[in-house]
């Protein structure tokens, strides 16, 4: 018995030593990326439809292939080992790069030691080559300036490139937003502006090329200060490139008031019935009001021009902040409102610019009043100058 | 009769509707909102006697072109200047208006502020036997300009561009150069150029940019003639010491015939409608759509009734970099009404472009706002005589009715 011990030993390690060293490897090839990056170091995920188990390996010299573009996979690592007649799957893993998997190869298992699965390749993302942002006027550059009471048109354009297809493109989203908002946030006129149709010109440049053009309609009251014009570009393989680029936007400053103010029918020695006029803030500041008038021509004293006879400047009265529609005697008049005066007078009114979208609030009122003294003909007509001021 | 009563008021309704209607539309059209920017203007760093520029635009959210005007006030008042007095603006034609300031020899350091004020037209008409007051909106742009008696030397070089060029051609080097400075400055651009393999120095050469004001920024094109460089591959130095900007180029020096040179005109401009007298602005678009820096000139002419009434040439070649578009601008004034033929080509590198034109409409005489004025009038002549016989017509048959009766 002695005898056949180790003889039996050896037997049976030789029998069982391949049981526990068994592998049965797949085998593959990863392409360049078009651009010519390399799929060296990316991560290959293999995996059995059946069960859902899933083994990973990396690509090239880091991996068990220690050669470039090749990848090795031992499918008896599956919690299930592989076995002869399976079909399993493989691709590359998405990960950060954006050099997505182009495609998802099947391999059978077979007797043989190992099996060849067919070529993977990675899908190069598209990639913006420059980006300019601008408004119809191209000089001082970086520079927009608004319309009063519209909207100015502004264009964020680029050439962008897909290696794969540039018709392989499938959504461009460009957002223009100021330094106070973020890419992401929602729309407000304000700050934050999003453009999803933007027009693509697959004629423009070589055949991997196209120019990019995202129209943005800004609003009158608009932030000043820095923007960014920010465009991210996803093709059918979810291969996504994105560019951003800042402009400036200008302060403006626009004024909008009603016409003319008709005090009625002249009558002597009476203080006339309180007029309102509407001023609106029409740009993107703070503004005040600088007010003055004349009869016919300016400085000449007048607050309206009568004929023969004049009012004089002091005589037109206004009220920036109360309105008072009573019936005022003469001295009444002179306590409640203040003089129009000829040389132009500044004054705190803190008119702030719109910032609600869906109505405009950015305006007030301003009240009116003139006195006719006696010797006064019947038609009067005089100047009243409102310039606005950034405050 | 009733019925013929109501139809009456409506037919006799209708001019009067339509005259509200064409008052109204002129008054909205009237109320435009006209806006500046920016806002306010700061000019930092001014020497006395000195020069600060910067330009300002003008807005409006009315199609009609309006006029506007431009004064100033203020303590700076007259050192400000500006372009033009009286300007004209649309929405869509923004208006771009230089602002320079010109401090005084005498003036002690410090800040010192004025206003340039943008007047546009006046609101509202006066009322017959009321007083009324006429609002003339304006903005007032708030400038400050800071004396200062230290010289600052500061510019920026940017932009740096060179062209391949064919043996025996110019090579082409394009650069900006911005003066942020307070004191006039003619910069050194220096050249180096290398060889293929950047080892053996070949050629160097200085070229020293036109005088550039405080605040300006100009685009300079210099020359290198290639008669000395083999062809191949060559790498250049540019640099521009004051401003200590510099960038590494390289550039080709190809066979003769190997740069294809192409342009387009690519439309003559002109306002459709004008008046007699006018002084239009013809503007012909040239783009370079080659490969090489083309020297272009357009000939073109005007024509009235199948005769040329004057010829279009420019006086100088213009020079036109790759891949830019410049204009090529003509002025002209008709002296009768009708309708005028422009058309013209441009010639350059022995080619030419294809021929464009375009038509020139000139009225007779009147003015728009006039020929509404007559419009309004003959409307409200026609009104006022259909009322009347309408009237007169009702009457007759009341009182033929009460005869009757």
């Amino acid at each position: 018995m002695k005898h056949y011990f180790f003889p039996i030993l050896l037997l049976s390690a030789i029998f069982i030593f391949p049981l526990t060293t068994s592998a049965h490897w797949i085998v593959g090839y990863v392409e360049d990326a078009l651009d010519t990056t390399s799929p060296n170091g990316r991560t290959v995920r293999l995996w059995n439809a059946t069960n859902s188990q899933e083994i990973f390996t990396i690509v090239g010299p880091s991996g068990p292939s220690e050669t470039s573009n090749v990848y090795m996979i031992d499918c008896e690592l599956l919690t299930t080992p592989c076995q002869i007649g399976d079909n399993l799957n493989l691709t590359i893993q998405n990960d950060e790069s954006g050099y997505t998997a182009k495609n998802i190869v099947q391999t059978t298992v077979t007797e043989a030691g190992f099996d060849m699965a067919p070529n993977l390749s990675i899908n190069t993302p598209p990639t913006f080559i420059n980006l300019t942002i601008e408004d119809t006027l191209t000089s001082p550059l970086n520079e927009i300036d608004l319309t009063p009471a519209t909207t100015t048109t502004t264009n964020c354009f680029g050439v962008i490139q897909d290696h794969d297809d540039i018709a392989s493109i499938s959504t461009i989203q460009a957002e223009f937003f100021s330094s106070s908002s973020a890419f992401g946030n929602p729309d407000d006129n304000n700050d934050h502006y999003t453009n999803s149709t933007c027009e693509i010109n697959t004629s423009y440049g070589t055949s991997i090329q196209a120019m990019v053009n995202c129209t943005f309609n800004i609003e009158y009251y608009a932030e000043s200060g820095s923007w960014q014009c920010q465009i991210n570009a996803t093709d059918n393989l979810s291969g996504s490139g994105t560019i951003s680029d800042a402009t400036t936007i200008n302060t403006l400053l626009a004024l909008g008031v009603g016409s003319s103010m008709d005090f009625g029918k002249t009558t002597m020695q009476e203080v006339s019935q309180e007029k309102t006029t509407n001023v609106t803030n029409y740009g993107n500041v703070q503004i005040n009001l600088t007010l003055s008038g004349y009869g016919q021509t300016p400085d000449d004293g007048n607050a309206m021009e009568c004929g023969p006879t004049d009012i004089s400047i002091d005589y037109m009265k206004y009220n920036l902040t109360a309105s008072n529609s009573s019936n005022l005697t003469l001295s009444q008049f002179e306590t409640i409102y203040q003089n129009l005066t000829t040389s132009p007078t500044s004054h705190e009114f803190n008119l702030n610019s719109r910032q609600n979208d869906l109505s405009n609030e950015a305006n007030a009122s301003t009240y009116w009043r003139i006195y006719v003294p006696q010797g006064i003909s019947e038609n009067c007509t005089g100047n009243i100058v409102f310039a606005a001021t950034q405050s | 009769m009733g019925d013929n009563i109501g139809r009456y008021k409506m037919k006799g309704r209708l001019p009067l509707v339509i005259l509200a209607t064409l008052i109204i539309l002129i008054q909205i059209t009237s109320a435009t909102n006209v806006g500046v920017s920016p806002a306010n203007i700061n000019f930092k760093n001014v020497l006395r006697d000195g020069y600060a520029e910067r330009p300002i635009t003008v807005t409006i959210d009315a199609e009609i072109a309006t006029q506007i005007e431009i004064e100033t006030y203020g303590n700076t008042a007259d050192w400000i200047n500006f372009s033009s007095e009286t300007l004209s603006v649309s929405k869509g034609n923004p208006l771009q208006i230089i602002i320079s300031v010109n401090p005084p020899s005498d003036i002690p350091n410090g800040n010192y502020t004025g206003f340039l004020r943008i007047k546009s037209s006046k609101l509202g008409n006066s009322q017959e036997g009321h007083a009324t007051g006429i609002v003339i909106p304006t903005l007032d742009v708030h400038i400050v300009t800071e004396i200062t008696d230290q010289e600052i030397l500061d510019c920026q070089a940017t932009d740096f561009k060179i062209f391949n060029a064919e043996q025996g051609d110019d090579i082409i080097l394009t650069l900006n150069i911005e003066n942020q400075g307070n004191i006039k400055i003619t910069p050194k651009t220096t050249l180096d150029i290398w060889d293929q393999t950047s080892t053996n120095l070949v050629e160097q050469k200085e070229f020293y940019s036109t005088q550039i004001t405080p605040t300006k920024k100009d685009q300079f094109t210099f020359k290198i003639p290639s008669s000395s460089l083999d062809i191949g591959q060559y790498w250049v130095d540019v640099s521009v010491p004051d401003c200590y900007s510099s960038q590494t180029l390289t550039f080709d020096i190809l066979e003769e015939g190997a740069l294809y040179a192409a342009g387009t005109l690519q439309k003559i401009i002109v306002e459709p409608w004008a008046d007699i007298n006018d002084i239009i602005l013809i503007t012909a678009m040239f783009q370079n759509t080659g490969e090489k820096a083309l020297e272009a000139r357009f000939v073109g002419k005007i024509m009235y009734q199948n005769k040329i009434v004057q010829l279009l040439e420019s006086d100088e070649p213009l020079f036109v970099p790759i891949n830019e578009q410049d204009n090529f601008q003509f002025y002209f004034t008709p002296k009768k009404a009708g309708k005028y033929i422009i058309s013209g080509r441009v010639f350059y590198d022995g080619k030419r472009t294809y021929e464009q034109s375009t038509i020139l409409n000139i009225k007779p005489g009147s003015t728009l706002s006039s020929i509404l004025k007559i419009t309004s009038y003959i409307i409200l002549i026609v009104i006022i005589s259909i009322l009347l016989y309408k009237i007169r017509k009702e009457r007759r048959s009341y009182f033929s009715l009460k005869s009757r009766r």
